[in-house]
């Protein structure tokens, strides 16, 4: 620490009242034979009694109004991010139960509803690549008028199709699919 | 000084106890009596109007949601000011300057000196409290917050200590610092004119 830092370091503690009033003109004195020190304290007195005048920043806003809608607000989005968790979880914690009585149920009511519907996958997996096969073959010698009709109508099926799905449960699905009903009449 | 040993008074210890208890009105109350105080030490540490506003009401939320970790043996005002200083310091971090630490070389060598920040323009078109504002803008969270602290709500070392949780040679080293800082600013500023002859000195 130079002789100029001592300096300061003791007005900082003058400006804290924690030296006698008399220690500011020995500092000036000490600080005199070098102008930029003395400039550096000048401006640290001007620093402290500037700060010591300044006002308190007034508002016109008041914050009771805004402070009371905010947290009614956050309380309701909590309850509503509470309340949200709360029901995955429930779903989370239900799915394997649901799971286990519907396969209860299934197996009580139609014993071989589960062999039925696997086979009933593994014969429309085998029926879809037989279509594909011949589709392939059809489209090499067909129109291109045709293609693109074919194409529209296929794409807007399965746009139709995919909404269903969306809209069904995949029980109740498997439950009304004819090929399940017809294996086990 | 405030006195951080004080309690609360008893009509404000039942407006907190009833806000305690989740009646909001009541805590309505609260922010109403406090909320300059809050306000200027919040504009005072952000140096933004809009931004002060938006961390006035984030403090006062803060204090609700806290308000039974308060203990009323301390003074209200007190424990919402450290809430807000401490928004404040994250707010101010959260800008990502790089802000000069405690051991650095004085913060003020490496940034550049505004136009604005010339004492002798300034005292013809703003207020003293404008200009201090601008250099309090320039020092860092850490140096920022103990004078806000002693000038504007005449804590002690003590209570800016505890505000902060440091120490009190750490409180006077800080201040030590921004002082000198701001100082260094107005001398920069000042350029080859002496600042002796046109800042008001204290009386011997």
């Amino acid at each position: 620490m130079n002789d100029c830092d001592a300096i300061l370091q003791r007005l900082s503690q003058y400006l804290d009242n924690q030296l006698p009033e008399t220690e500011l003109s020995a500092l000036r004195q000490e600080a005199a034979p070098r102008p930029e020190c003395l400039a550096m304290l000048d401006a640290m007195l001007w620093v402290h009694r500037s700060l010591e005048t300044a006002p308190m920043v007034e508002t016109s806003r008041d914050f009771s109004v805004s402070v009371t809608h905010e947290l009614i607000w956050r309380q309701r989005r909590d309850k509503i991010f509470l309340g949200g968790i709360l029901t995955l979880a429930a779903l989370i914690a239900l799915t394997p139960l649901l799971l286990v009585v519907w396969g209860g149920l299934a197996a009580a009511l139609e014993p071989g509803l589960i062999q039925n519907a696997l086979s009933w996958a593994v014969s429309l997996i085998s029926d879809a690549a037989t279509y594909a096969v011949a589709a392939l073959t059809l489209l090499r010698h067909m129109p291109q008028w045709a293609m693109v009709s074919i194409s529209t109508f296929l794409s807007l099926s399965f746009l139709l199709l995919a909404l269903a799905l969306v809209m069904q449960k995949a029980p109740e699905q498997l439950m009304a699919s004819p090929e399940i009903h017809r294996q086990t009449a | 000084m405030n006195n951080a040993t004080a309690s609360t008074p008893p009509s404000e210890r039942e407006c907190l106890l009833s806000a305690q208890k989740g009646d909001q009105q009541a805590f309505a109350q609260i922010v109403q009596s406090y909320q300059r105080p809050v306000y200027n030490l919040c504009y005072r540490m952000l140096g933004n109007q809009q931004e002060a506003e938006d961390a006035t009401q984030e403090t006062f939320i803060r204090a609700y949601t806290n308000l039974d970790r308060f203990n009323p043996d301390r003074k209200f005002i007190n424990w919402v000011l450290t809430i807000a200083s401490n928004h404040c310091v994250d707010r101010l971090r959260k800008r990502r300057i790089n802000w000069s630490s405690l051991e650095d070389d004085p913060y003020v060598e490496k940034i550049p000196m505004p136009e604005s920040i010339d004492p002798h323009r300034n005292a013809e078109r703003r207020e003293t409290s404008d200009q201090m504002q601008q250099w309090l803008d320039q020092l860092s969270p850490d140096y920022r917050t103990p004078v806000v602290l002693l000038y504007w709500y005449g804590y002690s070392y003590e209570e800016i200590a505890e505000t902060m949780g440091i120490s009190v040679p750490a409180v006077k080293s800080r201040l030590h610092r921004a002082r000198k800082q701001m100082a260094k600013l107005i001398t920069q500023s000042q350029s080859s004119r002496p600042l002796a002859t046109e800042v008001p000195i204290p009386a011997l």
